[in-house]
């Protein structure tokens, strides 16, 4: 640490070494911790890809307030983003469908939704016909699933 | 620091590597079991996990010398029968400790030593991860380090990839998107 200018004997006695012991130890504790924070920052990121702008109750319990903000400024800047490439939806269809239509059934009481040109009554265990854009999002949220077959 | 946040990283300098104290010490007595004050004297030996060893290393206030699992033991037994060796008991990071501990410590024989265990023991897992099933391969699992455990898991999904290429596959792929359930649940 104090290698030049001063007498290297006199300098590094017991104490030093004693104390550079517990710096290490801060350092590693420090590692730790923005490893953990990383980590999970990492994940708050991919969910505004996975699940949107609105997170879940039972995620959004478990993250801390910086956290929230985090992911608001996160998604936020993601669809500042897409806006600029003329409103083009990146988080939809990450691989390419077959078909521009499939068929869900409603888990969660949605209730009256406008749906392309018309509104549809997304009601608990009704089953629809939908263009998968419009209904990629509930999937994600765990409101629809897809029926297949 | 590249790996800075990478968690195997971390976890791979957690390994205990003994070292004998070359410079007194005060007020870590708690690094040392058997010090009845709360210093370390000079001469003691203590084993201190890999991150704080390697700064003490290059400080020269203690040396470290060679981790049990790449004494001569080890290496007998690895040269016996390289596959049947427990190298997850003795050390998860067995390869990455190596590459980390090799410059340190003087002895010029660890690299060729982890190049031949891994070798050896290459051979082995791929061909398991080949030809057992998922439940079967558990147990040859159990011996293997971290990094073994992922080439194996490469192994494996590159050989089912392959077998749902070769029936064909389904012909209305969906996407994988959207088959995932929420990851709450």
């Amino acid at each position: 640490m104090q290698d030049e200018g001063l007498d290297v004997q006199s300098a590094r006695n017991a104490d030093h070494f004693g104390m550079l012991i517990h710096h290490l130890a801060l350092l590693r504790n420090k590692r730790c911790l923005m490893a953990y924070v990383h980590k999970r920052s990492e994940i708050i990121q991919s969910l505004s890809w996975k699940l949107g702008r609105v997170l879940p109750e039972e995620i959004e319990q478990k993250l801390s307030d910086p956290e929230k903000r985090y992911f608001k400024s996160h998604s936020s800047a993601l669809r500042l983003y897409m806006r600029e490439l003329g409103g083009l939806d990146l988080t939809v269809d990450m691989v390419p469908p077959k078909d521009p239509y499939i068929k869900v059934r409603v888990l969660d009481d949605i209730g009256v939704t406008a749906m392309g040109d018309r509104d549809t009554n997304l009601a608990r265990h009704s089953i629809h016909f939908l263009k998968r854009t419009d209904a990629e999002h509930y999937i994600f949220q765990g409101m629809m699933e897809e029926l297949l077959g | 620091m590249a790996n800075y946040f990478d968690i195997d990283d971390i976890l791979s300098e957690e390994e205990l590597i003994p070292v004998v104290f070359q410079k007194a010490a005060t007020g870590v007595g708690l690094l040392d079991p058997s010090s009845e004050t709360n210093n370390i004297e000079q001469g003691a030996k203590v084993e201190l996990p890999f991150w704080l060893a390697h700064e003490l290393h290059t400080r020269q206030a203690v040396v470290m010398s060679i981790p049990p699992c790449f004494n001569q033991m080890t290496r007998k037994e690895i040269q016996a029968d390289p596959a049947s060796v427990d190298l997850r008991n003795r050390c998860q990071y067995f390869y990455e400790l190596g590459c980390k501990i090799a410059p340190m410590v003087g002895d010029r024989t660890i690299g060729s030593f982890l190049l031949y265990a891994l070798k050896n023991r290459y051979k082995e897992v791929i061909s398991k991860a080949h030809t057992a099933t998922f439940v079967a391969s558990t147990k040859p699992l159990t011996l293997l380090t971290k990094e073994e455990t992922h080439l194996c898991e490469a192994a494996q999904s590159s050989m089912a990839a392959f077998k749902k290429w070769r029936m064909g596959g389904s012909r209305f792929e969906t996407p994988s998107v959207l088959g995932k359930r929420k990851p709450s649940e």
